[in-house]
This record gives structure tokens, C-alpha cells and sequence, in this order.
């Protein structure tokens, strides 16, 4: 009888070399909160082999440079929804956090493990498409950085090759005069998984009287979280004005491709994206008035 | 945008099953110390039956709470019980278990009248002694009587209850009294209705229910609770369908695997849905309930929803007529309004 292998990495250089060494049937084995309710429910080919980097210290810490956050891949949910330099530079990221799942949950969960199962629904996906967030890989060949959206290609899709994991999530330090948002709608205000999702990054100019700059992501209403271009772009350079946010939120709807699952209809999700948007949008615009910091 | 709401609701329901024979049964015995064992079917769920027929129990015979056992609901050992269903349990189960204390209490008067040399009828139960109620120094410990019946007089303190609930099976004209008695809820609630995603909130929730005595306050208080939160979920979200009859069939990316197949799909509400609630308890007195109980366990989930309902209405204008109002149900009938 075969059994499953289970292997624990002690470095990521060792992950690696464990992730190659296993060819085709690796899997990389963070928080388990996806994978092991996986197992639980579908057969598993014994030939699996695990390879555990939950012990691997230099990839459970955020930090930051001049510049960016730099957040290790087993970074937990629960440490992204407490971190005050996250909570400071990382706003949509924080609330996202912070809506996901429950606290037991939050505690396993990881954020390199959120994206490498690449949901649609990933909350905190979301959160770093607005914030324009990078990724290092690293495998055998090398360590490379790409954005988020090189790395998710479809509904729990990646282009990660069998012997890659992700390491780090590189966020950009907002501006001063900039705030992000997230906003999600499920069946109850925990423990739910989005329905839809949205998340930007608003930055005004320095009068604050309009917008500089923005970033609009939409998950949970497409094979992968979607930016809404069309929002982005009506909005840059024009003056704040909640009528005009609140029209050209809908351009939302024509970017997202929803389907009706257990959790919302098609119809629901293009009717909700637009609201979602247009809150989210909204609170970044606020937040920044409220906190007055000026460029 | 958010618009307020408040609706009300109230509701009757039966206590005890209608138009069926549902007898209660149980064994009761003191023994040699004092201490006490209930033996019945009654089946405690988790609605805290077990807790209120001991305190029955050790109210009739006056002996401590802690000196009571109970054990319920094993076919194979205890006697009889109907079932915990149509809020019957503290009713029929208390008259029975009340019913066999008055035979234990008929055994220990017998052993304690030979002892204290009087006669049973000028006995009374006081605080855990027997006590001549002409003549206040004839006086025993209930636990000593149990002692010197069992042992000197060789009769066990040992009584056989049982209780049918009266009804009179309703005939074909519609004549009849079909439950012993009748219990009564309301619930008033204040909800928002986000009209841009349908999303219902309850903010406060008051629920009040007759329950007859409240023999255990603390226990209706969490019916009365536990009742709210479980009304609210299926006011709101908490739906379950047979495979393929949702409205999403008719949809052309119908998912044939749509329903709620995992208990994480079936959205329960958590502490996060939880409004603010406030119970009230209205005690009346039902003269042939035990100590005037009647009942407090399912209605307290009855009159939620549709004051929910009545609440969404008085917010927004519409009326679901199909439950849960889920937010995308409210979201549709908003725009059928507007059009």
C-alpha cells in the first residue's frame, strides 16, 4: 500500500529542492485550511507528495523599507488583520483580512496560501490587485517578481510551476493623500465566502477636491479578480463628485463575467459589483479627507 | 441607500400535542439519605428539561436541588414519554414527575407520623423536615423519614407518575378542544433595508413570551434568545431546497450542483448577524400547569419573521411572501417596484 509522503522544509531553499525532488504530485502545505478540507472531502492520489513550510521562519514576518511592505507568504490572516503598518499603508488589505472567515480560520490561513488557491473569491486577492501588489517566486531557477495578476491565470489557476512557492507579497507604500477599501457582500457578516467583493486605492490631489489617481478591483465575479479599467479611467483627474462616482461605478458590470453558483446569481452579482465599487470608492475618498493628510 | 423599518407580530401555539393521546411518565425515589432519583422518558434536547423537573421535583419534596438526579429519555430503562415536541416537556413532564412525589411524599408522611406518633394528616412539608403542623415539636428530616420507612418499616419512598394532557380530538365539524392549553409570543424589531443590495439587517429585536410560571428565568431568557437567533436566520438566510426547484434553475448558467449541499453554504446567523436583543418574560398563572407553568420553547422562534416581514414592508414597500428574505429576493422586488 502506498501512503502519502508529508515532507517539512526547513528554508525555502530546502522547500524547493523538496518541491522539485516530488516532480508532478508536490503540493506545498501552509495553513491547510484549503488543501486539508480538500483532502478531507475528495480521494487523494497516495502518490502526493506534502511538503510542509510552516516552520519556515523567514517567511512568517511583514516588514517594511522605505518604499514597501514586504509580507512573508506564511504571513496569517489573523496577523494582516492586526498588523498596524498593514492597517497604515495597506488599508483594503487590513479590512479584507479582517472580513475573512472567522477567527479560527484566520489564525491558519496564509496570505501566499489565499493566492497560490487563487479563488476567485480569494478575499484578499482582491485587497492586493487595488493595491498593486507583487509577488516573489522562488524554484529552482531562480526567484523572480511578478504582479498578482501574472501569477492567477483562472479560477484556482496559477502559473506557478510544480517546484515554485511564493515567498514574499510586495505592496507598494500609498502615497500620502491616498487610502484604500474593501467592501464584501456574502450570506452573513462572518464566516461566509463573498458573494462579490471590491477593493481600491484612491489617491486625491493635493487640494483633495478631485481624484489623482485610482485602482479598482472586482472578485468573486469573474474566473479571476478583475480591475474595472472603465471605472479607473472615468474617474481619473476629475473632480469628487458621489453622483458621478456613483454612475460610473456601474461600468463595473461590463468587465466582470459572474456565474450563478450557491452563493448569488449572475443577476445579483452584476446588480451588487456596482454598489460595491461605488462604497468602497467612497470610503477611500473619505478616509483621506477625514485623516487631511495632504501631499 | 439604508431605510428603517418596524414591524411587530404575535402568535398562539399549542402546548402539548392536538387531538393525540401524549402521556408523560415517571419513577421517582427518595433514597435512605435523602437524595432523590427521577427516572422518566422525558427527553431533554438541550432545552434544559432535566434542570426544571429537578427543581420540581426537589420543590415538592423540599430536599435540595443538588440531591436530585434525573435520568430521562433511555427506551431501554426509562418509563414512557410522548416525545420533546409541541412545547409539552416542563408541562406533561412535571405533572408526572409531581404525580409520583405525591406518592413518595404519602410514604414518608406514613413513616414519619409512626415516628413522631401522630397522625399524616397533621403533617406538612417544610424545608426539608416533616413537621405537625398543630404541634411544631414533632418534627423529622425528610432525609430521616425516607431512612425509617426504608429500613424500619420496610416500604420504600418510591411513587409511579404519569399524566395525559386533556384534549378533545377535533371531529369532522370542526368541533373539539384539541391541545390542553395554549401559549402565547410577540416580537417587535427594528430593521434597516439597504435598498442598493437588499441587504436586511435586524438592529433590535424585542421578544416576549407568556410562558406561564418562568420556573427557570435564566432558561426562558435563552429560549427567548436562542429563539430570536433562530428566526432572524430563517427570516433571512437560512434556505434549503430539493435539487434543481430554486428560482436559478430557470437561469441559462444554471449549476446543476446548486443547493446547499454543505453545512457551510446553509448561512446560519453568527454572533456578527446577532441584533440587539431584549426578551421579556410575562408570567401568568396556568391552573393546571406544574407550579403554573406552561411552556417556552419553540413559539419563542414563531413571531420573528413575520414581524421581519412587516418591518421590510414598513421600510421599503414590499412584501416577501417567500422566506428567507434573502438580499437578492428583497433586491428584485425593490426594482419590480420601481418599474
Amino acid at each position: 500500500m502506498q501512503y502519502i509522503t508529508y515532507l517539512k522544509a526547513n528554508t525555502v531553499e530546502d522547500a524547493v529542492g523538496k518541491l522539485h525532488g516530488a516532480g508532478d504530485n508536490a503540493v506545498i502545505l501552509a495553513g491547510g485550511t484549503d488543501l486539508l478540507v480538500g483532502f478531507n472531502s475528495h480521494s487523494v492520489d497516495p502518490s502526493t507528495t506534502i511538503v510542509y513550510i510552516g516552520e519556515i521562519e523567514t517567511i512568517k514576518a511583514i516588514k517594511e523599507t522605505e518604499a514597501e511592505l514586504l509580507v512573508g507568504s506564511m504571513v496569517t490572516t489573523t496577523q494582516l488583520a492586526e498588523s498596524p503598518v498593514i492597517g497604515r499603508y495597506a488599508g483594503a488589505l487590513q479590512q479584507a483580512a479582517q472580513e475573512s472567515a472567522g477567527p479560527q480560520v484566520r489564525n491558519r490561513a496564509t496570505i501566499g496560501g489565499n493566492i497560490a488557491t487563487a479563488s476567485p473569491a480569494g478575499d484578499l486577492i482582491t485587497a492586493l490587485y487595488a493595491l498593486d501588489a507583487s509577488v516573489t517566486v522562488v524554484g529552482t531557477s531562480g526567484s523572480v517578481r511578478m504582479k498578482i495578476g501574472e501569477i492567477i491565470t483562472g479560477v484556482k489557476r496559477t502559473s506557478l510551476s510544480k517546484d515554485q512557492m511564493i515567498t514574499e507579497i510586495i505592496i507598494p507604500k500609498k502615497s500620502p493623500g491616498s487610502e484604500s477599501a474593501f467592501e464584501k457582500i456574502g450570506k452573513r457578516k462572518a464566516m461566509t465566502i463573498s458573494a462579490a467583493s471590491a477593493a481600491c486605492q484612491v489617491t486625491l490631489s493635493k487640494d483633495q477636491k478631485s481624484i489623482a489617481e485610482i485602482k479598482v478591483a472586482v472578485g468573486a465575479a469573474a474566473p479571476t479578480v478583475v480591475f474595472a479599467h472603465g471605472v479607473e479611467d472615468a474617474l481619473r483627474g476629475r473632480a469628487i463628485d458621489d453622483q458621478l462616482v456613483k454612475d460610473v461605478s456601474k461600468l463595473a458590470a461590463e468587465v466582470i463575467n459572474p456565474i450563478t453558483d450557491q452563493r448569488a446569481t449572475k443577476w445579483y452579482r452584476q446588480e451588487v459589483v456596482p454598489v460595491l465599487v461605488y462604497n468602497t470608492i467612497m470610503k477611500a475618498i473619505s478616509q483621506v479627507q477625514k485623516a487631511g493628510g495632504v501631499a | 441607500m439604508k431605510k428603517q423599518g418596524r414591524g411587530i407580530a404575535g402568535c398562539m401555539y399549542s402546548l402539548t400535542v392536538m387531538n393525540a393521546p401524549n402521556p408523560c411518565s415517571a419513577y421517582v425515589q427518595m433514597r435512605e439519605d435523602g437524595s432523590v432519583n427521577v427516572q422518566t422518558g422525558a427527553c431533554d434536547i438541550g432545552q434544559g428539561s432535566n434542570t426544571v423537573l429537578a427543581m420540581m421535583v426537589a420543590e415538592s419534596l423540599t430536599v435540595p436541588f443538588e440531591k436530585v438526579s434525573v435520568y430521562s429519555a433511555d427506551t431501554s430503562a426509562t418509563p414512557y414519554d410522548f416525545g420533546t415536541l409541541s412545547s409539552r416537556v416542563t408541562y406533561t413532564g412535571g405533572r408526572a414527575v409531581l404525580a409520583a412525589c405525591e406518592q413518595v411524599k404519602g410514604v414518608l408522611l406514613e413513616a414519619a407520623a409512626k415516628q413522631l406518633k401522630t397522625r399524616p394528616d397533621r403533617l406538612s412539608f417544610k424545608a426539608g423536615m416533616i413537621v405537625d403542623k398543630y404541634d411544631a415539636q414533632k418534627q423529622l428530616p425528610v432525609a430521616a423519614a425516607a431512612a425509617i420507612s426504608q429500613f424500619v418499616h420496610r416500604k420504600l419512598p418510591m411513587g409511579m407518575g404519569e399524566f395525559y394532557p386533556f384534549n378533545v380530538p377535533v371531529d369532522a365539524q370542526g368541533h373539539g378542544e384539541p391541545a390542553d392549553s395554549y401559549y402565547y409570543h410577540a416580537t417587535a424589531v427594528d430593521v434597516e433595508v439597504d435598498t442598493d443590495t437588499g441587504v436586511v439587517e435586524v438592529k433590535k429585536l424585542y421578544t416576549a413570551v407568556d410562558c406561564g410560571k418562568a420556573l427557570n428565568p435564566m432558561i426562558v431568557e435563552g429560549q427567548l434568545e436562542g429563539g430570536a437567533m433562530q428566526a432572524v436566520g430563517w427570516a433571512l438566510r437560512e434556505d434549503m431546497y430539493p435539487y434543481g426547484t430554486g428560482a436559478e434553475a430557470e437561469s441559462p448558467d444554471f449549476n446543476p450542483n446548486f443547493r446547499p449541499i454543505n453545512i457551510s453554504d446553509y448561512a446560519i446567523a453568527t454572533t456578527l448577524d446577532t441584533p440587539e436583543i431584549h426578551g421579556a418574560i410575562v408570567e401568568t398563572h396556568e391552573g393546571e400547569g406544574p407550579f403554573g407553568a406552561k411552556a417556552a420553547g419553540e413559539i419563542c422562534a414563531n413571531s420573528a419573521a413575520p414581524a421581519i416581514v412587516n418591518a421590510i414592508h414598513d421600510a421599503v414597500g414590499i412584501w416577501i411572501s417567500d422566506l428567507p428574505a434573502t438580499p437578492e429576493k428583497v433586491l428584485k422586488l425593490l426594482r419590480d417596484q420601481q418599474s
